[in-house]
């Protein structure tokens, strides 16, 4: 059986830094709020003229530098704000990147985006279809958030993460573990951008102006997210056959402080295994675990040789986890 | 058979307590939850670490910041069957 393995990491968000006192200046929030409620202090926004695939490019040009090569068998990103609701936007990455020709589509799982991708990723590394894969979330989200919302306004940013998996042994550092994932399609309304989509072209007449803008049921997902990303590390943790006290570092899709500080209850793993990263960027979506990663890496909070459980939940619903050995990576 | 009731008054009053800083003087039947800055948000992390202290599932749906310590201290009390 061949593993997928990462052998490259690379981030990058865009420069605009908005602060919570910023987002206080517009609307009616205040930053004792938002970290309270969130633990988020700030976050990136893209500016005009700069779509999900620049972002995803200049993080896969550092992963790709990480890994130490130019070219890889495909692109796969994981994105809920694609640069056009027609075609995927991975081909446009890959022409970017120099990578015209090779096969590149998009994944669509909201928040457990990068997961869903590093799973399909990894089954064309195991059925010999890839030698190596180029795996990147990417998201513009606040080009989705009413300006006037002050729940989701606070809580969303923009960034982009990636990763190079190659082919390689089962059990070597770097080797992803078993990724567990899973649906539930009864929970849509939880998480969403009502309008849009072929259900909804335009918003019907009569309709909230909202519903072209994504909404969250904020404490619903609370309870679900915690209850979903604890579930599915723990079976993450099983196919490995380590314990949760075995885990090093718990890198929790960054939506909420609270929701990963619960998570590290229920596991009863001590809050200093968590890696924080939402603190300096919101919830980035798709993107947040490879941004999360990169930066522990560049900072050295990721230490080769640390056992690291990967766990998201988001739209969908959906959710996932998986566990591996961190590797040596060259920094980009 | 008997069934081993816990002290469920005792282990909810120690949660507030250690985890959310309430003081004990205001653990009343009486206190409404939000007087005791006891969000939504807040609610569900009760919740969840008494679901992990009793084994059982608290119905979180439930849960409002207008009701009072009485009203939670019942819905956890029925989730762990001394109703």
């Amino acid at each position: 059986m061949t593993a997928a393995v990462i052998s490259g990491i690379g981030a990058w968000l865009p420069p605009d830094v908005v602060g919570n006192d910023d987002l206080a200046a517009r609307m009616d929030t205040s930053d004792e709020w938002i970290r309270t409620r969130t633990g988020i202090r700030t976050r990136h926004f893209v500016s005009a003229g700069m779509p999900t695939s620049l972002l995803a490019a200049e993080a896969g040009a550092r992963a790709l530098l990480s890994a130490g090569t130019a070219d890889v068998d495909a692109v796969v990103l994981a994105t809920t704000t694609p640069d056009r609701p027609c075609p995927a936007t991975a081909p446009e990455v890959a022409r970017r990147l120099g990578l015209t020709g090779r096969p590149a589509f998009d994944v669509s799982a909201v928040c457990t985006g990068f997961l869903y991708a590093l799973t399909t990723a990894a089954g064309m590394i195991a059925s010999g279809a890839a030698e190596q894969v180029l795996v990147i979330g990417a998201e513009a989200f606040s080009t989705l958030i009413d300006p006037q919302d002050r729940s989701s306004g606070v809580v969303f940013g923009d960034g982009a993460g990636a990763v190079v998996l190659r082919a390689g042994e089962p059990g070597e550092p770097g080797a992803l573990g078993r990724i567990v994932l899973g649906s539930d399609g009864s929970l849509a309304d939880l998480i969403t951008v009502r309008a849009g989509g072929s259900e909804q072209p335009r918003p019907h007449p009569g309709a909230d102006p909202a519903d072209r803008y994504f909404s969250m049921r904020g404490r619903e997902v609370f309870g679900h997210a915690v209850a979903r990303m604890t579930e599915s590390a723990r079976a993450a943790l099983a196919h490995t056959g380590w314990q949760p006290d075995d885990v090093d570092r718990l890198v929790g899709h960054q939506a909420n402080l609270r929701i990963l500080h619960a998570v590290a209850e229920q596991l009863d793993l001590p809050v200093e295994r968590l890696v924080i990263h939402l603190d300096r960027v919101g919830n980035t979506a798709a993107a947040s675990i490879p941004l999360a990663l990169a930066h522990a890496h560049e900072t050295g909070d990721l230490t080769p040789g640390a056992r690291v459980v990967l766990a998201a939940f988001g739209g969908g619903a959906t959710w996932g986890a998986t566990a591996l050995t961190w590797p040596a990576l060259k920094s980009a | 058979m008997s069934t081993f009731v816990p002290p469920t008054f005792e282990i909810l009053s120690q949660v507030l307590e250690e985890k959310f800083g309430v003081l004990r003087d205001d653990i009343k039947p009486d206190t409404v939850l939000e007087d005791i800055e006891l969000d939504s948000l807040a609610l569900i992390e009760v919740a969840l670490t008494l679901q992990k202290q009793l084994g059982v599932v608290i119905p979180t749906e439930d849960l409002n910041s207008s009701g009072t310590v009485s009203d939670l201290f019942d819905l956890v009390n029925t989730a762990a069957g001394n109703a």
